[in-house]
C-alpha cells in the first residue's frame, strides 16, 4: 500500500504519526499541501491512502475531495471534514441524531441574531461557524456585549463571519473533556482544565492543561455515537459536564493529541495508524 | 546535522536531531518561526503564518 500524510506543516502530531507508522512497517510519504498541483479535470493519483492532516480547513476540504475523486482512501473522508468543520451543520446533525448538545441558534443578520439571543439567557456563547483553537469564541454576558460583538462581525467583511452561531452557555466545572474516537472505539480521554492563562477557555493551545479522564461506559458510548454522526474515522469529541449530564459541543475532524499521550498513557498515534491501515485495506 | 543561519536575523541555528522537512523551528536569537525546506543541506525559510482557517 502506498500511503501519504498530507500536511501543511509537520506539527508535533504529524511527527508522532510518521514515527508510529514507521514502527509498524509503514513508510508514510510526506505530501505538502502547499506544493500540490491537482488536475481537476482528470483526478489521478498513485497513492492508495491519504492520512489527512492539513492544518488549513480550506485545503483539507479540497484535497480530501480531490483525492477521493482520484480513487484514494482518505482518512478522514471529505464528508466528515465538511460536516464537522462547520459548526452550523455539526450542531444541527448532532441534535438530530439525539446526541445531547447545547441549545444553539443560527442567524444571518444582527437583528435576527439579537432576537435569537432572546431564546437563550445570558451569558451565552458566540462562535464563528468555521474556526478552531477557540479563536473568536466569546462568552457574551449581556445584550450590550452581544450588540458590540455583532457590530464587530459585520465589519469583518467575510461572509461566513456574518453567519451568527449563538449557543447556550454551559456552566462547566472549570474543565471540559476531549475523547478520542478511533473507528468505533473511544481509546482515551482527557480533561482540559481552565487555568489563569486560558480564562474560561479550556483549549490546551490557549493555556489549558490536560489530565487523564477515565473512559466510563457512558462517556465512551456517547463519544462513539457522536463521532458516528459524521461517519467512521478518527475524531476528537469535545464534551462538557452539565447539571444534566454530558453534552457534546464539538467534534474535531483533524484532532490534535500532543498533550494527551502522556496523561492517558495511551499510544494515540499508534492506534490512529493501526486504524488507518486497516480501514484503507478494506 | 548541518547548521544554518536564520533568514530573518542571520542568527546561528543548530537544528535538533531527526529533523523533518516541513517542521517549524524557532530562531533562538530573534524568535522567528522558520520552516525546514531541506534537511541536507539545511534550508530554512520564514514559516507560513497561522491562517484564520487553521486548526483541528
Amino acid at each position: 500500500m502506498r500511503a501519504a500524510l498530507l500536511y501543511t506543516i509537520i506539527s508535533a502530531e504529524n511527527k508522532l504519526l510518521i514515527e508510529a507508522a514507521k514502527a509498524r512497517g509503514l513508510e508514510l510519504e510526506r505530501l505538502a499541501d502547499g506544493e500540490l498541483q491537482l488536475e481537476l479535470t482528470e483526478p489521478h493519483t498513485d497513492y492508495d491512502a491519504i492520512l489527512q492532516r492539513s492544518s488549513s480547513y480550506a485545503r483539507t476540504l479540497y484535497t480530501s475531495f480531490w483525492f477521493e475523486q482520484a480513487g484514494a482512501f482518505v482518512c478522514n473522508p471529505y464528508r466528515a471534514h465538511q460536516l464537522c468543520g462547520d459548526k452550523f451543520l455539526a450542531s444541527t446533525l448532532l441534535a438530530k441524531a439525539g446526541i445531547p448538545t447545547p441549545k444553539t441558534y443560527g442567524a444571518f443578520s444582527p437583528e435576527s441574531a439579537t432576537q435569537a439571543a432572546a431564546h437563550l439567557s445570558f451569558p451565552l456563547v458566540t462562535k464563528p461557524v468555521f474556526g478552531s483553537w477557540a479563536r473568536m469564541v466569546h462568552k457574551i454576558q449581556s445584550r450590550e456585549a452581544l450588540e458590540a460583538e455583532l457590530e464587530n462581525r459585520e465589519e469583518m467583511g467575510h461572509a461566513f463571519q456574518k453567519v451568527y452561531y449563538l449557543q447556550e452557555h454551559i456552566d462547566k466545572p472549570g474543565r471540559d473533556i476531549r475523547a478520542f474516537v478511533v473507528g468505533n472505539e473511544c481509546i482515551a480521554a482527557i480533561y482540559r482544565n481552565s487555568t489563569e492563562k486560558s480564562g474560561w477557555i479550556t483549549n490546551t493551545g490557549r493555556g489549558g492543561t490536560a489530565s487523564k479522564c477515565e473512559v466510563s461506559d457512558e462517556l465512551g458510548d456517547l463519544a462513539v455515537r457522536a463521532a458516528n454522526v459524521f461517519g467512521e474515522g478518527i475524531y476528537g469529541v469535545d464534551m462538557m459536564e452539565s447539571a444534566n449530564g454530558l453534552v457534546v459541543h464539538e467534534v474535531n475532524h483533524t484532532t490534535e493529541f500532543r498533550n494527551s499521550v502522556a496523561p492517558t498513557g495511551v499510544d494515540i498515534p499508534g492506534r490512529m495508524i493501526e486504524y488507518f491501515v486497516s480501514a484503507a485495506k478494506r | 546535522m548541518p547548521e544554518s543561519e536564520c533568514p530573518e536575523c542571520a542568527g546561528h541555528i543548530t537544528p535538533r536531531p531527526n529533523l523533518e522537512v516541513g517542521e517549524i523551528l524557532a530562531c533562538p536569537d530573534c524568535g522567528a518561526k522558520l520552516e525546514v525546506k531541506s534537511v541536507s543541506p539545511l534550508l530554512l525559510q520564514k514559516a507560513p503564518n497561522v491562517d484564520e482557517d487553521w486548526g483541528e
